[in-house]
This record gives structure tokens, C-alpha cells and sequence, in this order.
């Protein structure tokens, strides 16, 4: 784990999470695109929110449209919705007053803490091993 | 399900994004609007005048009545001077005219913010010029937060409406790239 990491955490008191999308049945939602890709519906946010944290920004692969994507809204645990075919390393930066703490971490590694308790489901284990072989 | 339900268009990025800046903007533009701003401007002012006046000549009239002003004068200065005096240790105790200055740094660089804002918006594709205003935004943010006020509702309609301005404004210059799902 770097230092920067070791900061975030000690800071927010812990990782930054990402969950599927889930439809009624629990498994995970996705978009097929014309390739056959699955692009699966994400949402990235953090566990617990201390009230001093003001924005997060996720920065996500260099190939979204949109790379750079902000939440200022603490009631969702600073949440923002993404769709992703396959793994990636992403930076997540908070500002705390006048601080700005950053984590570099693979998007499965977020998924399989997001979903920790569920990976022993077929769909969101068999969603996160696609991921991770792309 | 498809990509247009999960993928917000490139508009509806650049838009958000906008509102974003200008929430801002114009809370930053407003920290020059504090009790402290104020007061460094009248201490200033009043420095400047005191300063002319001890540089003016001489009372002028006959030399008892001369006098007589003289010891008001004496009494009067004294007076103002303890006045000054306390005045000028709650100046120093509240950090006036650092918080001030930090104010009105804020305002400017805030203003400087909203320019760049409306230059970005005039590329073919504003969105990564955008990006850059935000990131300056969110710096400036962690630097003057202190002497921000907060947001709130009241702030967020003001920015829509100035965003759809500036949006209405530029949208001309755009050809932006059709929705995708990235990586």
C-alpha cells in the first residue's frame, strides 16, 4: 500500500468502494455494445463520509468521454455512476478543508470491497472476474 | 437497457460541470462581501486620511483662543487615541486584515475563474479545457475555503441561470462526439 493510500485511509476511515448496479434478481446490470462488450453500471463512492470531506473527484480511464467526474453531495457518500467493460486503475481524490487526500487503486479491487459480503453470488463473482480479465 | 440510459450525454456533462464552476465562482466572488472586507477598507481609508491630516499646517487665529483649541485638541486627541488604540487590538486579535486580503484574493481569482470558464466553452469540444477550470476551481476552493461562504440553494439557482447563459452563448462553437461508454 503507498503512503498516499495509508493517508486516505487514515483519513476517512476507509477505502473508496465501487458496487454493481443490481437488477431485482441481484445480478449485475450491463449494456451490451455492438462488439459484445458488457459494459456493467458501477457506482463509486465512499464507505463513510466524515463531515470535513467537500468534494471527491474520480478519475477514471482516459478513453470516457468525461474522465473526470466530481460528487459534492456527502448524502450519497459522494456517488457517481459509470459503466465499465473492463479493469482499470483510477484515481479518487478528496478534499478535506483545505487538504486533498488521493488513492490510486484497480477498479475490482473497489468492486470486490463494495460487494464483500456478496462474493460468493455466481453473477456479481462471474461480473467481476470479466472485468478483470479485460 | 441501453447505452442512452446509463450514459449521460456530452451536454449534460458539460452542463453539470458548468453549474459546477459557477457555484463556485460565485461564492467566491462573495467572500469580499464579509464584515472584515469592510472594515480593512474603512481602517485604510482611515489611515490615509490620518495620515494627510498630521501632514496639514498650522491653526490659524488670535493666540488665546488658539490656546483654548489647543488643550480641546490635546483632550480630543487622546480620546481618539485610546478609541484607536482598542480598535486597532481587534484588528490584530481577529486576524482582520489577513482574513481581508484573503477575501478579496479570493474574489479576484474567482473573477479570473469565470473568464476562463467562458473562454472554454468557445472550443469545438470545451470539455477538456473544462476539466481545467475545474480542477483551478477546486484548488481555489481548498485555498480560500475558510473565507468562502457556503452554498445552498439560493447558489445553485443563480449558477443554472448564469450557466444557461453562458451555455446559450457559446453552444455555437460545439461539435461534440456522440454519447459512448467509455472503457
Amino acid at each position: 500500500m503507498s503512503d498516499s493510500q495509508s493517508t486516505f485511509l487514515k483519513h476517512l476511515g476507509g477505502k473508496a468502494i465501487a458496487r454493481f448496479k443490481l437488477d431485482p434478481s441481484g445480478q449485475p446490470v450491463f449494456v451490451e455494445a455492438e462488439d459484445g462488450a458488457k459494459h456493467y453500471v458501477i457506482d463509486l463512492s465512499l464507505p463513510e463520509v466524515i463531515p470535513e470531506v467537500s468534494i471527491v473527484t474520480y478519475r477514471l480511464h482516459p478513453t470516457y468521454y468525461d474522465p473526470v467526474r466530481e460528487s459534492e453531495d456527502p448524502v450519497t457518500h459522494f456517488q457517481e455512476r459509470i459503466t465499465s467493460f473492463g479493469d482499470y486503475r483510477l484515481n479518487i481524490e478528496a478534499a478535506v478543508g483545505g487538504r486533498l487526500l488521493a488513492e490510486r487503486v484497480n477498479l475490482s479491487e473497489l468492486l470486490r470491497e463494495g460487494h464483500r459480503s456478496e462474493l460468493n453470488s455466481p453473477g456479481i463473482a462471474q461480473a467481476i472476474e470479466t472485468i478483470e480479465g479485460l | 437497457m441501453t447505452a442512452a440510459t446509463v450514459v449521460e450525454s456530452p451536454e449534460t456533462r458539460i452542463q453539470l460541470k458548468v453549474v459546477s464552476v459557477l457555484e463556485r465562482v460565485i461564492r467566491g466572488k462573495a467572500s469580499a462581501q464579509c464584515w472584515q472586507v469592510t472594515f480593512y477598507k474603512y481602517h485604510r481609508g482611515f489611515t490615509a486620511l490620518m495620515s494627510a491630516l498630521g501632514g496639514m499646517g498650522l491653526v490659524q487665529g488670535d493666540p488665546a483662543q488658539e490656546l483654548w483649541s489647543q488643550a480641546n485638541a490635546f483632550f480630543v486627541a487622546g480620546a481618539l487615541g485610546l478609541v484607536l488604540a482598542a480598535l486597532l487590538e481587534l484588528y490584530k486579535a481577529y486576524n482582520i486584515e489577513q482574513t481581508a486580503i484573503h477575501a478579496l484574493a479570493a474574489r479576484d481569482a474567482f473573477a479570473l475563474v469565470h473568464e476562463n470558464l467562458d473562454l472554454s466553452l468557445q472550443e469545438s469540444d470545451p470539455l477538456p479545457q473544462l476539466n481545467v477550470v475545474v480542477d483551478e476551481s477546486k484548488t481555489l476552493l481548498r485555498n480560500f475555503h475558510k473565507v468562502m461562504p457556503a452554498g445552498g440553494p439560493t447558489v445553485t439557482s443563480e449558477a443554472e441561470r448564469l450557466g444557461k447563459d453562458l451555455l446559450d452563448k457559446n453552444c455555437r462553437y460545439w461539435q461534440l462526439p456522440p454519447a459512448g461508454l467509455g472503457r
